[in-house]
């Protein structure tokens, strides 16, 4: 695989910061399964077999089609990962002079970025950096209506490598609802690098959800490093069926008291789709929880990966930490993989995880083929069941709608062509 | 939970040496060792290319640093391969014959060498450093057809077994520790079951490291040719000794068709003291392949010593319909490490396989679970159930749990659960409550929760653990 990844002087005052940061990358390439963290993943090889080249030309951003949702909200409008607009108008501040969303410069990433060398994918991430968007919420502000981010991609990004970054800052006491929508209409293969930084502070709670509209046949990997405050509360939901490979990795960082920390995620993976959730999740100060539940469904060559750690410091008593990840393999030729890692030095905790792999439960397909439901019917009920199960905690119908959605498409769609 | 700490100076229990004139190779890991050895042990030539051969793949690989203990590093060059008590160069005809120090040592010990305690029903073939001295009840089972000797003797009498299967289940090129036993190891033991026997007793040997200096490099090699059963022991205590020696030892299970294995150790060699200071390193690599229709391999583990304790016995489970289980108990107190579990690796059709590990931690020490699942796409209708607890005593150790869990085909199903918690505090109030003070009650309770391995342990061996887990956690109430 040929990388065309050039720098040019212009093009802001960090160039020797990115230079730097993309020999690093050069020296140590992408991370393959050698790396303990993508041991299930190996990216070199995955996209070594996929793309011939890859570049970070400048794409030429052709507007996409707008994609209308028939509920109220707040919109952030990406543009081949590059802010294109946004609107707040809905909510009507009180501040007239408030904007939440900036554009991102590399300046505000210096910030986060680590000094090791190490972290190929930051490195590249820095290199490259072309943008994103941060968004701050105002202390105690709680949005009424939930913020879209529409992800587009579209034209021509044939072999094109896109970095970019989001920044949040939920201040003290503030409430918000995101949800990512990813709608890519482009033609040629890309890779995106992204990388997040979430900060929550005291009383704050953010919902994240990712979901993808269509298919994808490109290439994500996402990070996120979020941290909570005392009394805050974070829940994100992956929902990226449909996309060929993803890497969503979260690491969260649980730094105040009473924090709470939950993570959901349902997958209808099929074909040569290889997807892989990470999780890190740092118990630092007493009296914290954390929830992950992770279910994946696999059809025909594909690849699940689940890989996720609990680490609970000394100091980090009355722990409550539980962790489930299920796999169901319908066909042959799908694999499901799965690292639940307990790191524990605090005694008076309770933490568990609990990981099943395997086909549909021969009773229970007996028992609704007993009630006159034909096998492919019931095939569906029951992948619908696995997977919906996820979507209980959320309370805004409107959004349960988007994924009960989503889900049902991949499932029909999936079960009907096996 | 109150912290009160309960009689801390609990010494190690069989810390004692016996001096013996030791007969040793010249220190130092090199050509002329592995030469020494294998003429000092009359090997035919194959063995001593196959251990050279192993020595120049050693020499291309690296110490492996990915486990969670680390340990300060070993000057291979500092160790001596090989000891021999001297006095057996003269090899004893009788029992009187052998040196009345060494029969002394094996009485501490408690091994049952002599006659009463042919009553036991256990035949031992006991390891004093690297030379095995005696063997007992050879009689009742050569009359089965039963090869039970060392693997030094078997490699003069049965060459053809030993070269059969020797590094068939741990190759020469496998990893660091493995690849050095192959190179200089010196005694261990060898079984081999003919066809259709059931072994009438249970096999055990008693390893013992004595001289100072010496790293113990074992290699056992079991066999159960087709429709076979055996069930072997091992156990371990070491003397009270201030510097840390490295033990790595190789052990290879093989089970033919409808053949069963059932493998249990107690290990209890020195942990080091109170405040980490010595301590047996111990860095095992114990492998089973079930090659046969049917086989089942079994490995039940008791880990209470060692500095670090850093093993993994794993079962292959090659043919189809085999089963492979793995029970542990892992105890560590003060600054002990171990780093254990089990890989189970399904290649045949119907395989099953068990995995039971309680862990427990007290003090400053650390235990992990690391143990891989790997359901390969041909092996169909496989299961696999895992489960691993952890125990937490005190909020200065540490307890991780690293499954591995690989799911490659439909019709394979895997169940894995871990939990981690510390003693339930309603359980000791009520001990406490009919009268048991907190060391009975922890005690009592730590039996309960590893109760499930405890079971799987013969009866010889079941008292003796029991009585372990609590010796181990003694002044570790808190």
């Amino acid at each position: 695989m040929e990388l065309n990844l050039e720098i040019k002087d212009s093009l802001d005052k960090y160039t020797k910061l990115r230079k730097e940061k993309l020999s690093y990358f050069k020296n140590k390439g992408f991370p393959n399964k050698r790396e303990e963290e993508w041991k299930f993943t190996d990216l070199e090889k995955i996209l070594k077999d996929n793309f011939g080249e890859l570049n970070n030309k400048k794409s030429v951003n052709k507007n996409p089609n707008v994609f209308n949702l028939d509920f109220k909200h707040n919109s952030i409008i990406l543009i081949n990962g590059q802010l294109d607009s946004y609107d707040f108008k809905i909510e009507n501040f009180q501040d007239k002079n408030y904007s939440p969303v900036n554009k991102l410069e590399l300046d505000h990433l210096l910030n986060f970025i680590d000094v090791s060398k190490e972290n190929s994918m930051q490195n590249l991430n820095t290199a490259l950096h072309e943008g994103g968007f941060r968004l701050h919420v105002n202390s105690g502000y709680k949005f009424k209506y939930p913020i879209i981010i529409f992800n587009y991609f579209s034209g021509t990004l044939k072999n094109k490598m896109i970095n970019n970054s989001e920044i949040i800052k939920m201040s003290k006491n503030s409430d918000a609802t995101l949800i990512e929508f990813l709608i890519d209409s482009s033609t040629g293969s890309f890779f995106k690098n992204t990388f997040k930084y979430i900060n929550i502070e005291d009383g704050a709670s953010l919902n994240y959800f990712f979901v993808n509209k269509n298919k994808s046949k490109n290439f994500f990997y996402d990070y996120s490093k979020i941290k909570l405050s005392s009394n805050s509360d974070l829940k994100k939901y992956i929902f990226s069926s449909g996309i060929k490979f993803n890497k969503t990795e979260s690491n969260i960082e649980l730094n105040g008291l009473n924090s709470s920390s939950k993570i959901y995620s349902g997958l209808f993976l099929n074909k040569d789709n290889h997807q892989e959730i990470k999780t890190n999740i740092l118990h630092q100060k007493p009296s914290c929880q954390s929830h992950q539940d992770i279910k994946n469904v696999l059809t025909t060559g594909s690849k699940g990966v689940f890989q996720g750690k609990v680490y609970v410091d000394q100091i980090a008593q009355k722990t409550n930490a539980y962790q489930l990840s299920k796999g169901l393999l319908l066909d042959e030729d799908c694999e499901f993989s799965t690292k639940p890692e307990l790191e524990i030095y605090a005694d008076d905790v309770k933490c568990s995880h609990g990981s099943t792999s395997g086909n549909i439960d021969n009773n229970a397909l007996y028992y609704l083929k007993a009630r006159g439901i034909k096998e492919k019917e019931a095939i569906k009920m029951i992948v619908k069941g696995f997977l919906e199960s996820v979507l209980k905690d959320i309370k805004s119908e409107d959004i349960k709608e988007i994924l009960e959605n989503h889900l049902d498409t991949h499932i029909n769609y999936e079960i009907r062509s096996n | 939970m109150s912290t009160k700490v309960i009689d801390t100076n609990k010494e190690y229990k069989y810390g004692f040496t016996t001096d013996i004139e030791s007969f040793k190779a010249p220190k130092g890991l090199n050509e002329a060792t592995i030469k020494f050895i294998s003429k000092e042990k009359k090997e035919p030539k194959w063995l001593l290319d196959w251990r050279l051969k192993a020595y120049k793949r050693l020499k291309s690989l690296k110490e492996p640093d990915w486990q969670k203990p680390k340990y300060p590093k070993i000057d291979y060059q500092d160790l001596y391969y090989f000891s021999a008590p001297k006095s057996v160069k003269d090899k004893p005809k009788s029992l009187d014959e052998v040196d009345p120090k060494l029969i002394e040592t094996y009485k501490k010990l408690g091994i049952p060498l002599d006659e009463q305690k042919r009553l036991s029903g256990v035949a031992v073939d006991a390891v004093f450093d690297s030379v095995s001295v005696a063997t007992t009840f050879k009689g009742e089972l050569t009359k089965k057809g039963i090869i039970f000797c060392s693997i030094s003797e078997a490699i003069q009498k049965h060459p053809d077994l030993v070269r059969k299967y020797l590094g068939s289940v741990i190759p020469l090129t496998d990893h660091y520790f493995a690849t050095l036993n192959s190179a200089v190891f010196t005694d261990g033991s060898f079984v081999y079951i003919p066809p259709n026997v059931r072994c009438p007793m249970e096999l055990s040997t008693y390893f013992r490291i004595n001289a100072s200096q010496t790293g113990q490099f074992e290699r056992t090699l079991i066999i159960a040719d087709k429709g076979s059963y055996v069930s072997y022991l091992e156990g371990c205590t070491a003397p009270m000794r201030d510097e840390n020696q490295l033990h790595a030892a190789n052990v290879e299970l093989i089970a033919l068709d409808d053949a069963e294995i059932k493998y249990s150790t107690v290990q209890n060699w020195y942990p080091g003291d109170e405040q980490g200071k010595g301590g047996i390193y111990n860095f095992v690599t114990k492998r089973g392949a079930c090659r046969g229709r049917n086989s089942k391999i079994s490995w039940t583990q008791v880990e209470t010593g060692s500095a670090i304790t850093w093993k993994y016995p794993s079962c292959i489970l090659q043919g189809d319909n085999s089963v492979g289980e793995f029970y542990s108990i892992a105890i560590t107190n003060n600054y002990q490490k171990a780093d254990t579990g089990t890989k189970m690796i399904h290649l045949g059709k119907n395989t099953k396989s068990k995995i039971i590990s309680k862990g427990i931690s007290a003090g400053k020490a650390d235990n992990t679970y690391r143990g891989l699942v790997d359901i390969n796409k041909k092996a169909i209708n496989s299961r696999n159930y895992t489960q691993c607890d952890s125990l937490l005593m005190g909020n200065k150790c540490g307890a991780h749990t690293v499954p591995y869990i690989k799911n490659k085909n439909s019709s394979s199903t895997i169940e894995h659960e871990a939990t981690t918690s510390k003693i339930n505090e309603e359980q000791l109030f009520y001990c406490n409550q009919r009268g048991l003070n907190q060391e009975e009650a922890v005690s009592l309770i730590v039996n309960g929760f590893c109760k499930e391995v405890l079971q799987q342990l013969p009866m010889e061996f079941a008292v003796e653990a029991q009585k372990l887990v609590s010796i181990s956690l003694e002044g570790s109430v808190g």
